[in-house]
C-alpha cells in the first residue's frame, strides 16, 4: 500500500490509449446522415412500431403495448417525453436523431432504435 | 518475472474475475449475425438462387429440378411433353395448373392462356434461332389457342387436336407454390427462392425484419428502387430480358394472344406481389399485356399489389406497397 | 476475519457505499451518467483490506439496490459492479497499477458491464452503439473518483491503522 502512486508513466500511456480509442470510436460511429432515419420501437424484442422520422407527423403519441409511456416526434427527432418507470433515465436521454442512437427503458424492456434503410444485400433482385 | 508470478498466484487465489471474463467473452462472441445457407443453380430455364437457414436437407433443389422436367414444353420427356404429344394426360400437377389457371381466366379474361404452345414454338424466341413467322403460319397457330376448349374431367385432361400447351406464363409461379407447401410440411422457418422472374419470400427472417426486394430498372441502367414486404410471392414480367432483334425491330418474348405477335405494350416492367405463386406469375404477364390503359383497376385490387413502369419511365405503385425509389 | 471490528467496518463501508449511490440517483445528469463515487469505497477495500471483502461489498450493495430500486436496477448494479471489480482487481494484482488507472478502468468497465447486461436484457446488440459515449464518460468519471481517492489517502491510512490495531487481521 505504501507504494500507491497517483499516476505512473506507463499508466498514463495506457490511459491515453483508452481515451484515444474512445474518441476514435465516437467519431467512427457518428454517421451523421439524418435523412431517411427510421425509429423502431420494440418491447422485449418485438417491434411495436416503426416511424420514418422524415415522413412522420409530429406530436405526442402512446402505444398500447407500452403502457405509461408517452413518445414524441418533433424536429429534433424522437424522444420519450413521459414515463412512469422507476428510473426515468429514458426521459432524461432526451431527443435522438442520428442513426444507431437508442433510448432504452430497461424495466419495461422498451427500446427506441434509429435505423437506416438497409443498404445491405436485398433478399431478392428482380 | 513479477507479472507472471502474480498471474499464477492470482489465478489460484481468485478465480472469480477470470470466470467472469470468460463468460463475458463467450456471450459476446455469441451475439453475432446468424449465417445463412445459399446455393445457386440452373433449372427451369433460369438461374435459381436458394436461401435457407441451414442446408438444403429438405431437397428443395431436387424438387425444383423434377418440376422443371415435368413442366417443360420444349423438352423431350416429362408430363407436359407427353400431353402435347398425345393430347391426353392424367398427371396431377398439370391438372392442378390448368384448373387453377382456368379460375384466374374466369376472373381476369383471356389475355393469358396456356394453349399458346403452337404459337410460341413458331416464334421460338427463347431458342437460338428465333424468327418472324409467315402470316399464314402465325394465323394457323393462333387458331389453336383457346383454353376454354381444354377438357378437365375427373383427373383427366383432354386437348383438342393441334392444340399445344405452353406453361411458361405460370410454371415458375406454380413451382413456388409447390416449394412453399413443401417447406410448410417440413416446418422450415424461413427461406427465399429466387427464379429471377418469380420469387418466393417465405417465413420469418432471423433478424425479424421484413424482406427487401431490389427492382432493376427496365432500361438496364441500375436500380429502380427497393420494395419492403412481409412474406409473399412475387413475379415480374418485362420484355427486356428475353427478346430478339431482327431488321432493327425488337421483339419481346411475351405474345399478345389477340394478334399472335409479340406484344407492343407501353409498359416495360410489371411486378405483382400476392399470396399465391401461380397467381403472381399469371397476373404479371396479364397486366404487362394490358398496358397502361388497363392498369388502373389492378392498382386498386385488394388481394394483390402491383409495381409497374411504362416506356416513359413513369412508375405506378399500388397503395400499401412499400416501395422506395432509388436515389437518382 | 469473523470478528466484530471487521463486521462493523464492513457495515459502515456498505452503508457509505449505498448512501453515496442513492444520493447520486438524485443528481439530474443527462444520459444517466453517474460520477460513480461509491467506487471510492470499493477501491479503499481493495487497497486497504482484501479482495474477498471487496466482492462482498459489491454484491451486498447490489442487493441493496435491488431491494430499494427494483430488479432491473439491481441487475445493472451487479453487472457493473462485478465487471468493475474484476478489472480493478486484475490491474492491481498483475500490474500494480496507479490510482488513476485503477479508477478510470473501473469506471469504464462498470459502464461496459451495464451495457452488456442491457444488451442481454433487451436481446439485441443495438444499445452497443452507445459504446463510445460510455467509454468517454467512464474515463472522465474515473478521473474524478481517482482524484478524490488520492486526496483522501491520508484519512484512509489513518482509518486502516485503526482497523488493524486491535485484531491483527489477515494480509492480502
Amino acid at each position: 500500500m505504501s507504494r500507491q502512486r497517483l499516476l505512473t508513466r506507463r499508466d498514463a500511456l495506457i490511459l491515453a490509449l483508452l481515451a484515444a480509442a474512445g474518441i476514435l470510436l465516437w467519431l467512427f460511429l457518428r454517421t451523421g446522415d439524418t435523412a431517411h432515419v427510421t425509429a423502431r420501437i420494440t418491447v422485449d424484442g418485438a417491434c411495436i412500431g416503426e416511424y420514418d422520422l422524415s415522413d412522420s407527423v409530429q406530436g405526442t403519441f402512446t402505444l398500447p403495448q407500452a403502457e405509461g409511456v408517452v413518445f414524441e416526434i418533433g424536429e429534433q427527432g424522437i424522444r420519450i417525453s413521459e414515463n412512469d418507470c422507476a428510473g426515468s433515465q429514458c426521459v432524461h436521454t432526451g431527443w435522438i436523431s442520428r442513426p444507431h442512437q437508442t433510448i432504452v427503458c430497461l424495466p419495461k424492456k422498451l427500446m427506441i432504435e434509429l435505423t437506416v434503410p438497409e443498404a445491405s444485400a436485398p433478399d431478392a433482385i428482380i | 518475472m513479477k507479472i507472471k508470478e502474480n498471474f499464477r498466484f492470482f489465478l489460484k487465489k481468485a478465480p472469480g474475475p477470470w470466470l467472469c471474463a470468460a463468460v463475458a467473452g463467450v456471450l459476446l462472441t455469441g451475439c453475432g449475425t446468424q449465417p445463412v445457407w445459399q446455393d445457386t443453380f440452373y433449372t427451369m430455364d433460369t438461374v435459381v438462387t436458394l436461401t435457407l437457414p441451414a442446408s438444403d436437407e429438405n431437397r428443395t433443389r431436387e424438387s425444383l429440378e423434377a418440376l422443371s422436367r415435368e413442366l417443360d414444353c420444349f423438352g423431350a420427356e416429362g408430363a407436359l411433353a407427353d400431353l402435347n404429344a398425345t393430347g391426353t394426360s392424367r398427371d396431377a400437377l398439370l391438372y392442378e395448373i390448368i384448373a387453377q389457371t382456368a379460375v384466374l381466366e374466369e376472373r381476369f379474361g383471356n389475355g393469358v392462356q396456356l394453349s399458346s404452345g403452337a404459337l410460341t414454338r413458331l416464334w421460338d424466341i427463347t431458342s437460338a434461332q428465333p424468327r418472324v413467322p409467315e402470316e399464314t403460319d402465325r394465323l394457323a397457330a393462333l387458331s389453336t389457342v383457346g383454353d376454354h376448349r381444354i377438357r378437365l374431367e375427373d383427373g383427366s385432361i383432354t386437348l383438342p387436336p393441334d392444340m399445344q400447351l405452353d406453361l411458361g406464363a405460370v410454371a415458375k409461379g406454380y413451382a413456388l407454390d409447390r416449394i412453399a407447401a413443401q417447406w410448410q410440411d417440413a416446418e422450415i422457418a424461413y427461406g427465399v427462392l429466387s427464379m429471377r422472374s418469380s420469387v418466393l419470400l417465405y417465413g420469418e427472417k432471423p433478424d425479424g425484419n421484413a424482406f427487401t426486394v431490389q427492382i432493376q430498372n427496365p432500361d438496364g441502367k441500375g436500380i429502380l428502387g427497393t420494395v419492403t414486404t412481409p412474406a409473399c410471392f412475387l413475379s415480374t414480367s418485362g420484355g427486356y430480358e428475353r427478346f430478339f432483334e431482327t431488321d432493327g425491330v425488337r421483339y419481346c418474348h411475351i405474345l399478345d394472344l389477340s394478334t399472335g405477335c409479340p406484344t407492343e405494350t407501353d409498359l416495360t416492367s410489371v411486378t405483382v406481389f400476392t399470396d399465391n405463386g401461380l397467381k403472381s406469375d399469371f397476373l404479371s404477364t396479364l397486366i404487362f399485356l394490358g398496358g397502361t390503359g388497363q392498369l388502373e383497376a389492378h392498382l386498386h385490387a385488394q388481394d394483390y399489389k402491383v409495381l409497374a413502369v411504362d416506356t416513359a419511365g413513369r412508375i405506378y405503385c399500388s397503395e400499401g406497397l412499400q416501395f422506395r425509389e432509388a436515389e437518382a | 476475519m469473523k470478528n466484530t471490528r471487521y463486521l462493523t467496518t464492513m457495515g459502515l463501508l456498505l452503508a457509505l457505499a449505498c448512501g453515496i449511490s442513492f444520493l447520486e440517483t438524485l443528481l439530474p445528469l443527462p444520459l444517466g451518467v453517474k460520477p460513480g463515487l461509491s467506487s471510492i469505497v470499493v477501491m479503499y477495500v481493495l487497497l486497504f483490506m482484501d479482495a474477498r471483502s471487496a466482492w462482498l461489498l459489491t454484491v451486498l450493495k447490489s442487493g441493496f439496490v435491488f431491494l430499494t430500486r427494483g430488479v432491473t436496477a439491481g441487475i445493472m448494479s451487479l453487472s457493473g459492479g462485478i465487471a468493475s471489480l474484476c478489472v480493478m482487481l486484475l490491474l492491481l494484482r498483475l500490474l500494480h497499477c496507479s490510482t488513476l488507472l485503477m479508477s478510470i478502468s473501473g469506471a469504464i468497465s462498470h459502464n461496459l458491464g451495464q451495457l452488456l447486461a442491457a444488451m442481454l436484457l433487451l436481446g439485441t446488440p443495438a444499445p452497443g452503439f452507445q459504446l463510445p459515449v460510455l467509454i468517454l464518460a467512464g474515463w472522465i468519471a474515473g478521473t474524478g473518483t481517482g482524484l478524490c481517492f488520492q486526496a483522501m489517502l491520508p484519512a484512509f491510512r489513518r482509518l486502516s491503522r485503526l482497523q488493524r490495531k486491535s485484531c491483527g487481521s489477515s494480509d492480502k
